[in-house]
């Protein structure tokens, strides 16, 4: 238990919104509503900020979540495992085990409101490096089965594209512009008795093939990449090519052929969609898959959700300088944990308070009216009572009742490996001038039982979150816990063979019921339960906004720093 | 090129008057009224010239977390000197101990001079007692900082933001203003 004493009561009893919780969006509503005037206690019942997304600083804080997990203390979290295979000194102190290590891409609106809201200086930003999706020989060898896309016209032109270029040596697709010689030679490149890397090869112009490290093989993302890959016939490449070009058009409503085609086939899978419009062959729509970063199989994912994910990879590549090859970045020192913080400082910085140790016991209505006009409520765990106009917050942090919905759980497992796994972090061009700290690897379910793939972020020591020499590997899936160490196994097995696992934590995400989420009842407004996303998803910001503009009546001034501000900021930049 | 960047932190307990120092070194003013003084402003810029050359000091303040203990881990990261109050800080960073509030009676100083000295060698720190009030000492704490901080060549590779990731050169993504408008271009 905190032992409250030492810490000083409440500065007052009464606020315009209370926010139970230091996840990311509460987090991203006390400093909004801060810099909107408005008067904000925000409240953690933990001792540490971030929620769901909170890191730990050490192996022993991890442990001590784990144990709590287990007693049934973490809403939303079950079934935690601790395994040390190396030994450790001491608390295990050097580390940084994140529960949220997001990606967030380039073109996210979440990193354009960052931007605005003045706030991206707060963090180090690192770069997403490639999507490594392991296939076997014989996985690749599986051709395209559909009957090709008669009527539609854009496949078909995409593969007469390819073959033009191929038969005229010169000239090439649209995706392949600029490009004048063939890769020369290939370059088996070992490190210290790790596997060879059949390496990238950089012609005169720059040009790459895919990477390729035993069954590991890069996911084709450029249009460069698709260009060269050498596990793509030139049909292949064609309607890969064109399938690309659909998913940057789709959207747009003066392309009315892609609106249709997607129109038609927005509950379509994404693997019958492209074994019919694009015949592509089965492997490449696994790597494709494999970028929407969605826990199920390709058969599971319908068109409408794929593309999104997939627009917004491609949209996000190139576009950040000095590493073309990436699409999206990761915060150091662990990933949301960290941005938590940030917005949290950034909340008191406009004037809101931050108190931890001290969750709501109970939430009620505001009878008395010796109390005020405040319209709520609180009790707190310190015994102090708060009157408040609005209470935001996740069910548990409003002392109501929650209950596990019946959805999917999700494994994820947290590894510790004793070396730094480095070619997964190479850069991918020579003339890019950043380093990737964090690549992602997909171990695919195979076909047959088309189960789900598991995910593995791994993040290298440039993150800040493990000693020098060594990396961590976070692993996403629905399938279990022994899937996701045998996918762990591959992954190490390719990579560093004699390499170890210093220590894992495993555990399982519930989908919790959403009874009450959205309603407003008396003020209190209950937010969505966390998801266990990889990225930084939008939809967290667009909810927030929702609350912002119920509590404020408008969107307007969202994160916005003050004119004056803006004004004392640039006077003392002079 | 720009002029070198230096992180500088204010850390202490509450009340011991780190943003009364903080704005009579910076802007000159004593207010006994001056919590609010800093709200809305994440850190203040003082420009200050150490060996004749010019260097861009941000200094950052608690914002008042330290009231309830909730002061944020990444208050404390890329930070290459702290002004404390207490023993909390960054492992490789600059420390400075600061005796508050010079101008009060001896009788009510929480803290003996001497005292202070040992403490401060204790965290090879530097020294200094001050009073924003009369201003006595005000600039000192943070000339000497800045200056030992510029002797520490560790800590001036690549200035703030990129020093933690030295290990790996290259490994931070700037984000400027210029790159924010970039509009997509498709395909
Ligand atoms: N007499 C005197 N009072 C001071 C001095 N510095 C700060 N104070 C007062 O001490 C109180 C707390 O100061 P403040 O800067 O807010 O402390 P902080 O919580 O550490 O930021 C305020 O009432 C200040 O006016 C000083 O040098 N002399
Ligand atoms: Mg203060």
């Amino acid at each position: 238990m905190v032992d409250f004493s030492d810490t000083p009561p409440l500065p007052s009893t009464d606020w315009d919104v209370l926010i139970s919780g230091t996840g990311i969006k509460q987090s991203l509503l006390a400093v909004a509503l801060s810099r909107a005037g408005k008067s904000i206690l925000q409240l953690d019942k933990n001792s540490y900020y971030g929620g769901s997304a909170a890191a730990f600083y050490s192996l022993s804080e991890a442990d001590a979540w784990a144990t709590r997990v287990n007693n049934g203390d973490e809403v939303g979290f079950t079934n935690a495992v601790v395994s040390n295979v190396g030994e450790r000194g001491g608390s295990g102190r050097g580390y940084t085990l994140s529960l949220a290590p997001h990606l967030v891409y380039w073109h996210s609106g979440f990193l354009g409101m960052l931007r605005e809201a003045d706030l991206t200086d707060g963090f180090s930003w690192l770069a997403v490096g490639s999507w490594w999706v392991c296939l076997t020989e014989e996985e690749v060898a599986v051709p395209a089965t559909g009957a090709g896309s008669a009527g539609i016209g854009l496949a078909e032109a995409g593969v007469k594209v390819a073959k033009l270029a191929s038969a005229a040596g010169k000239k090439r697709a649209g995706w392949n512009k600029g490009r004048k010689k063939e890769p020369v030679a290939e370059a088996a490149v070992g490190g210290g008795g790790e596997s060879a890397v059949e390496k990238k090869v950089t012609g005169e112009d720059g040009e790459t093939t895919l990477r390729r490290v035993d069954n590991f093989r890069e996911v084709p993302c450029t249009f460069e990449d698709v260009a060269w890959s050498k596990d793509l016939t030139d049909k292949d490449r064609g309607q890969l090519g064109e399938f690309l070009r659909f998913v940057m058009k789709y959207s747009d409503p003066t392309e009315q052929k892609c609106a249709r085609i997607f129109e038609e086939n927005r509950q379509t899978s994404l693997q019958t969609f492209l074994s019919t419009t694009f015949p592509i062959p089965p492997f490449i729509t696994t790597s494709i898959s494999s970028l929407t970063l969605f826990p199920s199989p390709p058969s599971a994912i319908p068109l409408e959700q794929a593309l999104p994910r997939l627009a917004g990879h491609f949209t996000s590549l190139g576009k950040i300088t000095d590493v073309r090859s990436s699409a999206a970045l990761t915060i150091a020192y662990g990933g949301s944990a960290e941005l938590c913080q940030v917005l949290s400082r950034a909340a008191a910085v406009a004037g809101g308070i931050n108190v931890l140790g001290r969750g709501v016991t109970l939430l009620s209505s505001n009878n008395k009216e010796s109390n005020g006009t405040r319209k709520l409520q609180a009790q707190l765990a310190s015994g102090e009572t708060i009157y408040t106009d609005w209470a935001i917050g996740e069910a548990t942090d409003l002392a109501k009742e929650v209950k596990r919905a019946s959805g999917k759980t999700t494994a994820r497992g947290i590894y510790i490996i004793e070396t730094d796994m480095s070619w997964l972090f190479e850069r991918k061009y020579k003339d890019e001038g950043i380093t990737p700290a964090t690549a992602v690897a997909v171990i695919p379910s195979s076909q047959a039982a088309g189960g789900a793939p598991i995910y593995i972020i791994a993040r290298s020591a440039a993150t800040g979150e493990c000693p020098r020499g060594q990396c961590l590997l976070h692993a996403f899936t629905e399938s279990s816990y022994e899937d996701m160490n045998t996918a762990i196994d591959k992954l190490l097995r390719t990579c560093s063979p004699l390499s170890k696992i210093l220590y894992s934590l495993q555990y399982t995400v519930d989908t919790l019921g959403r009874e009450g989420v959205g309603e407003v009842e008396d003020g209190a407004v209950l937010l969505e339960p966390v998801t266990q996303d990889i990225t930084l998803q939008d939809e967290v910001l667009e909810e927030s906004l929702a609350i912002y503009e119920r509590i404020m009546g408008t969107r307007e001034g969202f994160m916005e720093v003050s004119e004056e501000i803006r004004r004392m900021k640039e006077e003392m930049e002079e | 090129m720009a002029d070198p960047t230096i992180k500088l932190l204010l850390i202490g307990p509450s009340s011991s008057g780190k943003t009364a120092l903080l704005l009579r070194y910076v802007e000159d003013i004593f207010d006994t009224d001056n919590a609010t003084a800093t709200i809305g402003v994440d850190f203040k810029v003082k420009k200050l010239s150490v060996k004749g050359k010019p260097h861009r000091i941000l200094l950052f303040d608690t914002a008042g977390q330290e009231r309830f203990r909730t002061l944020t881990s990444s208050y404390y990261r890329n930070a290459q000197g702290v002004l404390l109050v207490e023993k909390f800080a960054p492992p490789n960073a600059i420390k400075c101990l600061v005796g508050s509030k010079l101008d009060k009676s001896t009788s009510s100083r929480i803290v003996k001079t001497e005292e202070g000295r040992t403490l401060a060698e204790r965290f090879g720190a530097s020294f200094y007692e001050v009073s924003s009030k009369t201003r006595e000492n005000v600039k000192e704490p943070f000339v000497d900082t800045v200056t030992r901080i510029v002797e520490t060549p560790e800590l001036m590779n690549g200035g703030v933001g990129v020093r933690r990731a030295a290990a790996t050169p290259a490994a931070v993504v700037t984000l400027n203003q210029k790159m924010l408008v970039k509009k997509s271009g498709c395909c």
